[in-house]
């Protein structure tokens, strides 16, 4: 995975995606989220378009639902229902590490800027935040700390690689 | 004592930044009350009936005397001369303001000491056994352990957002002090002739509304896998664990729910994902911790010391306070000395910050610079020399600390109920006061020999009532203050949950109603049984009776 | 802790932000420390309005845990809070007399 750019994370450089109802149609132009049981329906007419599309799901899918869809998918956005509900760092979590998806994972809904970290280390490639404030606040968070633990989805060497002189496997491959 | 190092030093620092960070933004506006609420008690911090309350974490209840100094200094500038230990092994102080909270914590910071995780639904501070490195008993010492598992679950990315709070306990020791069943994970160490070194893992015990002695998932986990297999118990649980019902979020419900059977197969099938690529820098990892653990330099010594001796012949009350609070160390010469906070009619756990400075030059001149906090709320110099022992004793009794109760009558555990929590129904401490004047009496508790009374303010049962052989609930009744009693528990390697004997008590009551049962004991105990033998051997029907009459 | 529904013979009671302190809501908008000078409500629309005063202070990042509490007339006139977990929480822990509230004199905020 490439390192972050902090700048491209969150905020005006984010991608526009729009959030499209089950029973609204399609927009001709414009990349669009839509919920898995519409993909499952249109899969054949959002392939047809020439613009981009991603799933949005809450946190409590389960990522083996969405492992079939994969390989179609530019982004999939993670609705965070309530600011204490951590379902969906886990299916960031297993989206990379189970399935092995690449692409976009995008944090939305009831964030706050100190979520900042555990989103990133979790899989999170951009969050989509709900003011200017807020974002500005966000990457100052990521700007303050410099020291993790465990082993997670982001480039930066953890405290332990450090202490040892070691790179991750996952790093390395 | 593990050291810090750099790295540890740094995000303990930033976290800190990121709290203070915190306030201005609650004060500013930008984050709500519920927000902020949130992030401050990731942070320690709490708000109770009177004031902020900040819970410190002692990581596996070990400090030392540079540590004591810095808790006292806190207690006198920042709070009201006094702290409270808890029952998991931290300390609580009851006034702190917001405003200087920042500050506060940059001052435990200087002394590598933090409240990260100490409150919150997160994995909370992890606790071992209060003799590890001292008692002859363990396997090895768990504290590296302990300390492996406390970097891997500070801030981690995925698990700081659980459905409950998340405790962790750690023991070696044949003889449980640390209630380890009780735990939502409980790990024992053990050296198994054909499989080497590992875990027995419990996972699911618990208190609260419905208590659960936890089943155990493993026999046999292999040392180097521990934070594997963690991870695949946590992911587990931050999926599945419930989120709709507070009382029913904790990791025990999910596994009583599912089964311990259905659980296990959940846990061993994401285990097994992760295993093949799970990386072998913890146990690199777990060598270099043990390389920064402070192990005292231990004297050669002779197995008796003549002035010990001579003192323990002539000082009575010092011969009492050595049976009663003293405990075998691993090495000749030495003994763990326990410190009591349950002075007769005080409150359990408090002590003041004078207090605090004594113990810590003790800890200093005599205890190789090492004190313990236990899940009992009380303290451990756990390596003195016999030959020094006498004078320990003889300082610790002129500041008020030398009572000799370990485990008796008067060693209560109680949470600080509804004379300071926000939670609690009911008083805990003035019902703990009055019980421990009861056996205040000279002899008495010697009479009563090895008896744990447990008070819990509130159904959460932050005093392990359920545990206690004799346990307390307070509960509110229409506004009046009522007390449920249990009979049965145990917080040991042969963990029960104790019995409810039928209708509750009043203030006055309640007090009246232990005496009642330990004269029960007292008159239907054969031989040397204790009040649990006993108990256990005879049921509740004579309690029961004792305390109600015949129906 | 129930929360209470609004009704006539109530007090407004909250945490300072700052401080932690614990207020209570006065006629004129402020926080006092002292339960003998809060507003007592005269009707459940009185404890509403009250109320609503009170979220705009917590609106405002000036308080916190906002909640009403029952409470009546003493002998000399002044309101006090009649349950006990409330007199606790007015005065400080029962087990030391000598600290909290109860061992200080009220200054109003």
């Amino acid at each position: 995975m490439e390192r972050l750019d902090l700048r491209k994370l969150t905020g005006a450089h984010l991608k526009p995606y729009r959030s499209i109802d089950d029973e609204a149609p399609l927009p001709d132009e414009g990349g669009v989220l839509v919920s898995l049981a519409r993909l499952k329906r249109d899969r054949a007419a959002l392939a047809a378009r020439k613009s981009p599309y991603g799933l949005l799901v809450n946190g409590d899918e389960k990522a083996a639902h969405l492992a079939p869809h994969l390989e179609d998918l530019a982004v999939i956005a993670i609705n965070f229902g309530k600011f204490s509900d951590g379902r969906g760092f886990s299916l960031a979590h297993r989206l990379r590490e189970d399935h092995g998806f690449s692409g976009e994972i995008r944090a939305t809904g009831a964030l706050i800027a100190d979520h900042a970290e555990f989103l990133l280390r979790s899989g999170v490639s951009s969050v989509e935040l709900a003011d200017p404030i807020i974002t500005a606040q966000f990457i100052k968070r990521l700007k303050l700390y410099s020291v993790w633990y465990q082993d997670a989805h982001d480039a930066r060497p953890t405290a332990l690689e450090l202490r040892h002189g070691r790179t991750r496997k996952r790093l390395a491959s | 004592m593990y050291r810090y190092d750099d790295y540890d030093q740094t995000l303990v620092n930033q976290r800190i930044a990121d709290f203070r960070d915190a306030v201005a933004r609650r004060l500013s506006g930008h984050l709500s009350e519920e927000e902020f609420k949130l992030i401050r008690q990731m942070n320690g911090v709490y708000l109770q009936l009177h004031a902020y309350m900040l819970r410190v974490a002692i990581p596996y209840g070990s400090l030392d005397s540079r540590q004591m100094h810095k808790l006292a200094h806190i207690a006198r500038i920042y709070d009201k001369g006094y702290g409270h230990f808890t029952t998991r092994q931290n300390i609580q102080y009851n006034w702190p303001s917001l405003r200087e909270m920042p500050d506060l914590l940059q001052e435990l910071a200087a002394v590598q000491m933090h409240a990260i995780q100490t409150s919150g639904n997160l994995i909370r501070n992890v606790t071992a056994d209060q003799y590890a490195g001292a008692t002859a008993e363990e396997v090895d010492d768990p504290r590296p352990y302990a300390e492996l598992i406390r970097q891997w679950s500070t801030l981690h990315p995925e698990f700081s957002f659980l459905p409950r709070k998340f405790k962790i306990a750690v023991t070696a020791s044949a003889t449980d002090r640390t209630a380890v069943k009780f735990h939502d994970i409980g790990l024992i160490l053990h050296d198994d002739p054909e499989q080497g070194r590992g875990f027995e893992v419990i996972v699911g015990g618990g208190m609260g509304r419905t208590p659960f002695v936890g089943p155990s998932l493993r026999d046999h986990l292999p040392e180097a896998q521990i934070l594997t297999y963690l991870e695949a118990v946590l992911r587990t649980y931050n999926e599945l664990g419930r989120r709709d019902n507070a009382y029913k979020a904790r990791i025990k419900i999910l596994v009583h729910e599912l089964g311990a059977e259905a659980f296990r197969t959940l846990v061993e099938d994401e285990f097994a994902k992760l295993l093949p690529q799970a990386d072998d820098l913890p146990q690199a990892e777990l060598l270099r911790i043990r390389e920064r653990f402070i192990v005292p330099e231990l004297d050669a010594l002779p197995a008796r010391d003549p002035g010990f001796d001579a003192a323990y012949e002539k000082d009575e009350d010092f011969r009492q306070w050595v049976k009663v609070n003293s405990a075998p160390h691993k090495v000749a010469g030495y003994i763990i000395a326990n410190i009591s906070l349950k002075p007769y009619g005080g409150i359990p756990g408090d002590i003041s910050a004078d207090q605090m400075d004594l113990v810590a030059d003790l800890a200093e001149r005599y205890g190789h610079d090492e004190i313990r906090a236990t899940h009992a709320q009380n303290l451990v110099l756990p390596h003195v020399k016999l030959r020094d022992l006498y004078d320990i004793w003889q300082a610790l009794s002129v500041a008020g600390l030398g009572t000799a109760n370990l485990d008796r009558a008067s060693d209560i555990i109680a949470c600080p109920g509804l004379d300071y929590c926000v939670l609690a129904n009911a008083r805990s401490i003035p019902i703990a006061q009055e019980i421990s004047k009861r056996f205040a009496a000279k002899g008495r508790e010697d009479l009563v020999g090895e008896l744990k009374i447990k008070i819990s303010g509130c159904i959460n049962a932050c005093g392990h009532h359920h545990a206690g052989h004799i346990g307390i609930l307070g509960v509110d009744r229409k506004g009046e203050e009522m007390y449920q009693l249990t009979l049965g528990g145990s917080g040991d390697e042969q963990a029960s949950i104790g019995q409810i004997t039928g209708r509750g008590f009043d203030e006055a009551g309640i007090v009246d109603a232990v005496d009642t049962v330990v004269e029960t004991y007292l008159g239907h105990r054969e031989d040397h049984e204790t009040f649990l033998e006993t108990y256990r051997r005879l049921g509740p029907a004579p309690f029961k009776e004792a305390l109600y009459g015949t129906a | 802790m129930a929360d209470l529904k609004p009704a006539s013979s109530q007090m407004i009671s909250a945490n300072d932000l700052w401080t932690g302190q614990v207020v209570f809501l006065t006629r004129a908008a402020s926080w006092t420390t002292d339960p003998a000078r809060a507003a007592l409500s005269e009707s459940a629309e009185d404890s509403e309005a009250l109320l609503g005063l009170a979220a705009q202070s917590n609106a405002r990042a000036e308080v916190e845990l906002v909640h009403l509490i029952a409470a009546s007339l003493r002998d000399d006139g002044t309101p006090w809070p009649s349950r006990n977990r409330e007199d606790i929480r007015a005065l400080g822990p029962t087990v030391r007399r000598d600290l909290g509230y109860q061992a200080e004199v009220r200054p109003t905020l």
